[in-house]
Protein backbone atom coordinates (compact mmCIF):
# COMPACT_ATOMS: atom_id res chain seq x y z
CA UNK A 1 0.00 0.00 0.00
CA UNK A 2 2.83 2.31 0.99
CA UNK A 3 4.53 1.62 -2.34
CA UNK A 4 1.39 2.56 -4.27
CA UNK A 5 1.10 5.86 -2.38
CA UNK A 6 4.78 6.60 -2.94
CA UNK A 7 4.45 5.90 -6.68
CA UNK A 8 1.32 8.05 -6.90
CA UNK A 9 3.13 10.96 -5.22
CA UNK A 10 6.10 10.51 -7.55
CA UNK A 11 3.82 10.51 -10.60
CA UNK A 12 1.99 13.59 -9.36
CA UNK A 13 5.31 15.38 -8.85
CA UNK A 14 6.45 14.38 -12.33
CA UNK A 15 3.18 15.60 -13.87
CA UNK A 16 3.52 18.93 -12.04
CA UNK A 17 7.10 19.25 -13.28
CA UNK A 18 6.08 18.57 -16.88
CA UNK A 19 3.23 21.10 -16.59
CA UNK A 20 5.64 23.71 -15.23
CA UNK A 21 8.15 23.05 -17.99
CA UNK A 22 5.41 23.34 -20.62
CA UNK A 23 4.22 26.63 -19.12
CA UNK A 24 7.77 28.03 -19.12
CA UNK A 25 8.31 26.89 -22.70
CA UNK A 26 5.03 28.51 -23.77
CA UNK A 27 5.98 31.73 -22.03
CA UNK A 28 9.35 31.78 -23.80
CA UNK A 29 7.84 31.10 -27.23
CA UNK A 30 8.06 34.28 -29.28
CA UNK A 31 4.75 35.69 -30.45
CA UNK A 32 3.92 34.85 -34.06
CA UNK A 33 3.15 38.51 -34.72
CA UNK A 34 6.58 39.67 -33.50
CA UNK A 35 8.60 40.47 -36.59
CA UNK A 36 12.34 40.08 -36.84
CA UNK A 37 13.37 43.55 -37.99
CA UNK A 38 17.01 43.49 -36.89
CA UNK A 39 18.21 42.90 -40.45
CA UNK A 40 17.29 46.53 -41.15
CA UNK A 41 20.27 47.54 -39.01
CA UNK A 42 22.42 47.02 -42.09
CA UNK A 43 20.94 50.29 -43.39
CA UNK A 44 22.09 52.26 -40.36
CA UNK A 45 25.52 53.32 -41.71
CA UNK A 46 23.85 54.87 -44.77
CA UNK A 47 21.15 56.67 -42.80
CA UNK A 48 21.21 60.24 -41.59
CA UNK A 49 19.11 59.27 -38.60
CA UNK A 50 17.92 55.97 -37.14
CA UNK A 51 15.33 55.70 -34.38
CA UNK A 52 14.68 52.37 -32.74
CA UNK A 53 11.91 52.24 -30.16
CA UNK A 54 11.10 49.22 -28.01
CA UNK A 55 8.21 48.99 -25.60
CA UNK A 56 8.15 45.65 -23.85
CA UNK A 57 5.28 44.25 -21.79
CA UNK A 58 6.51 45.87 -18.55
CA UNK A 59 6.70 49.37 -20.03
CA UNK A 60 3.43 48.87 -21.86
CA UNK A 61 1.66 48.39 -18.55
CA UNK A 62 2.31 52.10 -17.91
CA UNK A 63 1.07 53.36 -21.26
CA UNK A 64 -2.68 53.39 -20.42
CA UNK A 65 -1.96 55.64 -17.42
CA UNK A 66 0.18 57.90 -19.61
CA UNK A 67 -2.61 58.21 -22.18
CA UNK A 68 -5.09 59.14 -19.45
CA UNK A 69 -2.71 61.62 -17.82
CA UNK A 70 -1.74 63.30 -21.06
CA UNK A 71 -5.30 64.16 -21.95
CA UNK A 72 -7.22 67.07 -20.45
CA UNK A 73 -10.33 64.93 -20.47
CA UNK A 74 -9.30 61.48 -19.24
CA UNK A 75 -12.92 60.34 -19.10
CA UNK A 76 -13.54 60.98 -22.77
CA UNK A 77 -14.60 57.73 -24.47
CA UNK A 78 -11.82 58.15 -27.03
CA UNK A 79 -9.19 58.37 -24.29
CA UNK A 80 -10.67 55.39 -22.48
CA UNK A 81 -10.68 53.43 -25.71
CA UNK A 82 -7.04 54.32 -26.46
CA UNK A 83 -6.01 53.24 -22.94
CA UNK A 84 -7.97 50.02 -23.34
CA UNK A 85 -6.30 49.25 -26.68
CA UNK A 86 -2.81 49.92 -25.27
CA UNK A 87 -3.55 47.68 -22.29
CA UNK A 88 -3.83 44.75 -24.70
CA UNK A 89 -0.38 45.25 -26.23
CA UNK A 90 2.42 42.78 -25.58
CA UNK A 91 5.12 44.65 -27.43
CA UNK A 92 5.68 47.67 -29.64
CA UNK A 93 8.69 47.92 -31.95
CA UNK A 94 9.36 50.85 -34.26
CA UNK A 95 12.37 51.31 -36.47
CA UNK A 96 12.69 54.34 -38.71
CA UNK A 97 15.45 55.54 -41.00
CA UNK A 98 15.96 58.92 -42.60
CA UNK A 99 18.33 59.28 -45.51
CA UNK A 100 19.89 62.43 -46.90
CA UNK A 101 19.13 61.36 -50.47
CA UNK A 102 17.16 58.75 -52.38
CA UNK A 103 18.58 55.43 -53.54
CA UNK A 104 20.07 54.51 -50.17
CA UNK A 105 17.68 51.63 -49.63
CA UNK A 106 15.90 49.27 -51.98
CA UNK A 107 13.20 46.62 -51.87
CA UNK A 108 15.68 43.85 -51.12
CA UNK A 109 16.27 45.47 -47.71
CA UNK A 110 12.62 44.77 -46.92
CA UNK A 111 12.57 41.27 -48.41
CA UNK A 112 12.99 39.52 -45.08
CA UNK A 113 10.15 41.52 -43.49
CA UNK A 114 7.85 40.99 -46.45
CA UNK A 115 8.61 37.25 -46.32
CA UNK A 116 7.52 37.17 -42.68
CA UNK A 117 4.36 39.07 -43.58
CA UNK A 118 3.55 36.43 -46.20
CA UNK A 119 3.29 33.82 -43.47
CA UNK A 120 -0.18 32.43 -42.70
CA UNK A 121 -2.14 34.63 -40.32
CA UNK A 122 -1.00 37.97 -41.71
CA UNK A 123 -3.42 39.88 -43.94
CA UNK A 124 -2.60 43.03 -45.84
CA UNK A 125 -5.46 45.41 -45.13
CA UNK A 126 -4.10 48.64 -46.59
CA UNK A 127 -1.74 49.34 -49.43
CA UNK A 128 -1.26 52.86 -50.71
CA UNK A 129 1.17 54.02 -53.36
CA UNK A 130 1.59 57.71 -54.11
CA UNK A 131 3.23 58.17 -57.49
CA UNK A 132 4.08 61.83 -57.01
CA UNK A 133 6.03 61.51 -53.75
CA UNK A 134 6.98 57.89 -54.10
CA UNK A 135 5.26 57.10 -50.82
CA UNK A 136 4.21 53.57 -50.06
CA UNK A 137 2.27 52.46 -47.01
CA UNK A 138 1.30 48.88 -46.28
CA UNK A 139 -0.61 47.80 -43.21
CA UNK A 140 -0.88 44.18 -42.19
CA UNK A 141 -3.00 42.66 -39.43
CA UNK A 142 -2.47 39.29 -37.76
CA UNK A 143 -5.83 37.63 -38.12
CA UNK A 144 -5.00 34.21 -36.71
CA UNK A 145 -7.51 33.83 -33.83
CA UNK A 146 -5.14 31.52 -31.95
CA UNK A 147 -2.44 34.22 -31.82
CA UNK A 148 -2.29 37.26 -29.55
CA UNK A 149 -2.87 39.41 -32.63
CA UNK A 150 -0.67 42.04 -34.12
CA UNK A 151 -0.16 44.78 -36.65
CA UNK A 152 2.68 45.66 -38.97
CA UNK A 153 3.24 48.80 -40.99
CA UNK A 154 5.82 49.23 -43.68
CA UNK A 155 5.95 52.88 -44.73
CA UNK A 156 8.49 54.02 -47.25
CA UNK A 157 9.47 57.16 -49.10
CA UNK A 158 12.58 57.67 -51.22
CA UNK A 159 14.40 59.12 -48.21
CA UNK A 160 12.50 57.45 -45.39
CA UNK A 161 11.72 53.97 -44.22
CA UNK A 162 9.63 53.08 -41.18
CA UNK A 163 8.57 49.70 -39.86
CA UNK A 164 6.08 49.48 -37.00
CA UNK A 165 5.27 46.20 -35.31
CA UNK A 166 2.67 45.93 -32.57
CA UNK A 167 2.15 42.61 -30.81
CA UNK A 168 -1.34 42.43 -29.36
CA UNK A 169 -4.96 42.58 -30.37
CA UNK A 170 -5.44 45.63 -32.61
CA UNK A 171 -7.45 46.67 -35.66
CA UNK A 172 -6.67 49.39 -38.19
CA UNK A 173 -9.27 51.64 -36.50
CA UNK A 174 -7.57 50.99 -33.16
CA UNK A 175 -4.26 52.02 -34.69
CA UNK A 176 -5.67 55.39 -35.72
CA UNK A 177 -7.00 55.89 -32.18
CA UNK A 178 -3.73 54.94 -30.53
CA UNK A 179 -1.68 56.97 -33.01
CA UNK A 180 -3.59 60.10 -32.06
CA UNK A 181 -2.70 59.54 -28.40
CA UNK A 182 0.88 58.37 -28.86
CA UNK A 183 2.08 60.45 -31.81
CA UNK A 184 5.71 60.17 -30.75
CA UNK A 185 5.69 56.43 -31.28
CA UNK A 186 3.70 55.96 -34.43
CA UNK A 187 3.87 57.80 -37.74
CA UNK A 188 0.71 59.48 -38.97
CA UNK A 189 -0.13 57.36 -41.98
CA UNK A 190 -2.99 59.60 -43.00
CA UNK A 191 -5.27 56.61 -43.34
CA UNK A 192 -8.93 57.53 -43.38
CA UNK A 193 -10.80 55.07 -41.21
CA UNK A 194 -13.67 53.25 -42.83
CA UNK A 195 -12.06 53.66 -46.22
CA UNK A 196 -9.57 50.84 -46.27
CA UNK A 197 -6.82 51.35 -48.80
CA UNK A 198 -7.34 55.09 -49.10
CA UNK A 199 -5.26 58.01 -47.94
CA UNK A 200 -6.31 61.55 -47.23
CA UNK A 201 -8.14 63.07 -50.20
CA UNK A 202 -5.52 65.71 -50.95
CA UNK A 203 -2.97 62.99 -51.76
CA UNK A 204 -2.87 61.78 -55.34
CA UNK A 205 -2.65 58.08 -55.10
CA UNK A 206 -2.84 54.75 -56.70
CA UNK A 207 -4.38 52.39 -54.20
CA UNK A 208 -3.64 48.74 -54.60
CA UNK A 209 -6.48 46.43 -53.65
CA UNK A 210 -6.18 45.00 -50.18
CA UNK A 211 -5.33 41.33 -50.21
CA UNK A 212 -6.24 38.81 -47.59
CA UNK A 213 -4.55 35.56 -46.90
CA UNK A 214 -6.01 32.80 -44.77
CA UNK B 1 29.02 91.02 14.40
CA UNK B 2 30.82 87.78 13.49
CA UNK B 3 27.97 85.66 14.91
CA UNK B 4 25.42 87.67 12.92
CA UNK B 5 27.45 87.17 9.74
CA UNK B 6 27.68 83.40 10.34
CA UNK B 7 23.95 83.02 10.90
CA UNK B 8 23.27 85.12 7.81
CA UNK B 9 25.56 82.89 5.72
CA UNK B 10 23.92 79.77 7.15
CA UNK B 11 20.51 81.16 6.25
CA UNK B 12 21.68 81.85 2.69
CA UNK B 13 23.16 78.32 2.46
CA UNK B 14 19.84 76.86 3.62
CA UNK B 15 17.92 78.79 0.97
CA UNK B 16 20.37 77.73 -1.74
CA UNK B 17 20.28 74.05 -0.75
CA UNK B 18 16.49 74.00 -0.62
CA UNK B 19 16.36 75.68 -4.02
CA UNK B 20 18.75 73.10 -5.47
CA UNK B 21 16.64 70.30 -4.01
CA UNK B 22 13.48 71.92 -5.36
CA UNK B 23 14.81 72.27 -8.88
CA UNK B 24 16.71 68.99 -9.04
CA UNK B 25 14.67 66.69 -11.28
CA UNK B 26 16.37 63.51 -10.23
CA UNK B 27 16.30 61.41 -7.10
CA UNK B 28 19.92 60.43 -7.65
CA UNK B 29 22.39 60.89 -10.39
CA UNK B 30 25.49 59.03 -11.50
CA UNK B 31 27.39 60.64 -14.32
CA UNK B 32 30.52 59.66 -16.21
CA UNK B 33 31.95 61.82 -18.97
CA UNK B 34 34.64 60.60 -21.36
CA UNK B 35 36.34 63.46 -23.15
CA UNK B 36 38.80 63.67 -26.03
CA UNK B 37 38.16 60.17 -27.31
CA UNK B 38 37.87 58.97 -30.87
CA UNK B 39 34.51 57.27 -31.04
CA UNK B 40 34.03 58.11 -34.72
CA UNK B 41 36.09 55.12 -35.81
CA UNK B 42 34.30 52.72 -33.47
CA UNK B 43 32.12 49.85 -34.59
CA UNK B 44 28.64 51.02 -33.66
CA UNK B 45 27.01 47.65 -34.19
CA UNK B 46 29.56 45.95 -31.95
CA UNK B 47 28.99 48.62 -29.32
CA UNK B 48 25.25 48.13 -29.49
CA UNK B 49 25.65 44.36 -29.21
CA UNK B 50 27.88 44.87 -26.16
CA UNK B 51 25.26 47.17 -24.59
CA UNK B 52 22.62 44.51 -25.15
CA UNK B 53 24.79 41.78 -23.74
CA UNK B 54 25.71 43.75 -20.63
CA UNK B 55 22.41 45.43 -19.82
CA UNK B 56 19.59 43.16 -20.92
CA UNK B 57 17.41 41.74 -19.44
CA UNK B 58 17.98 43.66 -16.17
CA UNK B 59 17.56 46.89 -18.14
CA UNK B 60 14.90 47.31 -20.79
CA UNK B 61 15.79 49.16 -23.99
CA UNK B 62 13.45 52.08 -24.70
CA UNK B 63 14.95 54.05 -27.52
CA UNK B 64 18.13 54.15 -29.56
CA UNK B 65 18.72 57.19 -31.75
CA UNK B 66 21.66 57.35 -34.11
CA UNK B 67 22.30 60.49 -36.12
CA UNK B 68 25.24 61.38 -38.27
CA UNK B 69 25.72 64.78 -36.62
CA UNK B 70 24.75 64.18 -33.01
CA UNK B 71 26.04 60.66 -32.47
CA UNK B 72 24.22 57.85 -30.72
CA UNK B 73 21.90 57.89 -27.75
CA UNK B 74 20.89 54.69 -25.97
CA UNK B 75 18.13 54.90 -23.38
CA UNK B 76 17.45 51.96 -21.08
CA UNK B 77 14.99 51.80 -18.19
CA UNK B 78 14.42 49.71 -15.07
CA UNK B 79 11.59 49.75 -12.54
CA UNK B 80 12.92 50.04 -8.98
CA UNK B 81 9.67 50.01 -7.04
CA UNK B 82 6.00 50.81 -7.36
CA UNK B 83 6.63 54.37 -8.56
CA UNK B 84 10.40 54.61 -8.85
CA UNK B 85 12.34 54.13 -12.03
CA UNK B 86 15.95 54.13 -13.09
CA UNK B 87 17.02 55.41 -16.47
CA UNK B 88 20.38 54.77 -18.06
CA UNK B 89 21.33 57.05 -20.94
CA UNK B 90 24.49 56.61 -22.93
CA UNK B 91 25.38 59.34 -25.42
CA UNK B 92 28.31 58.76 -27.76
CA UNK B 93 29.55 61.63 -29.87
CA UNK B 94 32.58 61.70 -32.16
CA UNK B 95 34.94 63.00 -29.50
CA UNK B 96 33.18 62.37 -26.21
CA UNK B 97 30.80 60.10 -24.42
CA UNK B 98 28.42 60.50 -21.50
CA UNK B 99 26.89 57.77 -19.40
CA UNK B 100 24.34 58.71 -16.82
CA UNK B 101 22.04 56.85 -14.50
CA UNK B 102 19.20 58.75 -12.89
CA UNK B 103 16.33 57.91 -10.62
CA UNK B 104 13.00 59.25 -11.82
CA UNK B 105 9.68 59.52 -10.06
CA UNK B 106 6.55 58.37 -11.82
CA UNK B 107 5.73 61.77 -13.25
CA UNK B 108 9.18 62.24 -14.77
CA UNK B 109 9.20 58.69 -16.07
CA UNK B 110 5.79 59.16 -17.70
CA UNK B 111 7.21 62.23 -19.41
CA UNK B 112 10.07 60.12 -20.75
CA UNK B 113 7.71 57.43 -21.97
CA UNK B 114 5.47 59.98 -23.69
CA UNK B 115 8.31 61.28 -25.80
CA UNK B 116 11.38 59.05 -25.39
CA UNK B 117 13.61 60.69 -27.99
CA UNK B 118 13.10 64.27 -26.87
CA UNK B 119 13.00 63.53 -23.15
CA UNK B 120 16.21 61.47 -23.28
CA UNK B 121 17.89 64.61 -24.63
CA UNK B 122 16.27 66.79 -21.97
CA UNK B 123 17.32 64.45 -19.16
CA UNK B 124 20.88 64.32 -20.47
CA UNK B 125 21.07 68.11 -20.79
CA UNK B 126 19.54 68.59 -17.37
CA UNK B 127 21.76 65.97 -15.72
CA UNK B 128 24.99 67.14 -17.30
CA UNK B 129 24.33 70.75 -16.36
CA UNK B 130 23.50 69.55 -12.83
CA UNK B 131 26.79 67.67 -12.86
CA UNK B 132 28.59 70.83 -14.00
CA UNK B 133 26.96 72.80 -11.18
CA UNK B 134 28.17 70.23 -8.68
CA UNK B 135 31.72 70.54 -10.01
CA UNK B 136 31.74 74.33 -9.53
Amino acid sequence: MKTVVRHTIKLACLAALVACAAAVAAAQQPFASRLQIENLDALAPKAEKVVDVTLDENLLKLIPAIIRKADKNPNHPDVKRAAQIAAGFKGVYVRSFEFSEGGQWNDSDLASIRAQLKQPGWSRVVSVRTKKDGQNVEVYIMTDPSSVGGLAIVATEPTQLTVVNIVGRISIEDFATIQAHLPNYFPDLGIEIGDSGDKKPETKREAAPATKKP
Amino acid sequence: MRRKMTSLLLAVAKVVSSTVRKYSRFADLKLAVFEDQDFARGDHEAFRAAMRRLLEPAWTPLVVVRTRDEGQTYTYTRQEGADKFKVLICVIGERDGTVLEVGLNEEEFFKLLSNPEEESKNITDSATSQGDDKDK
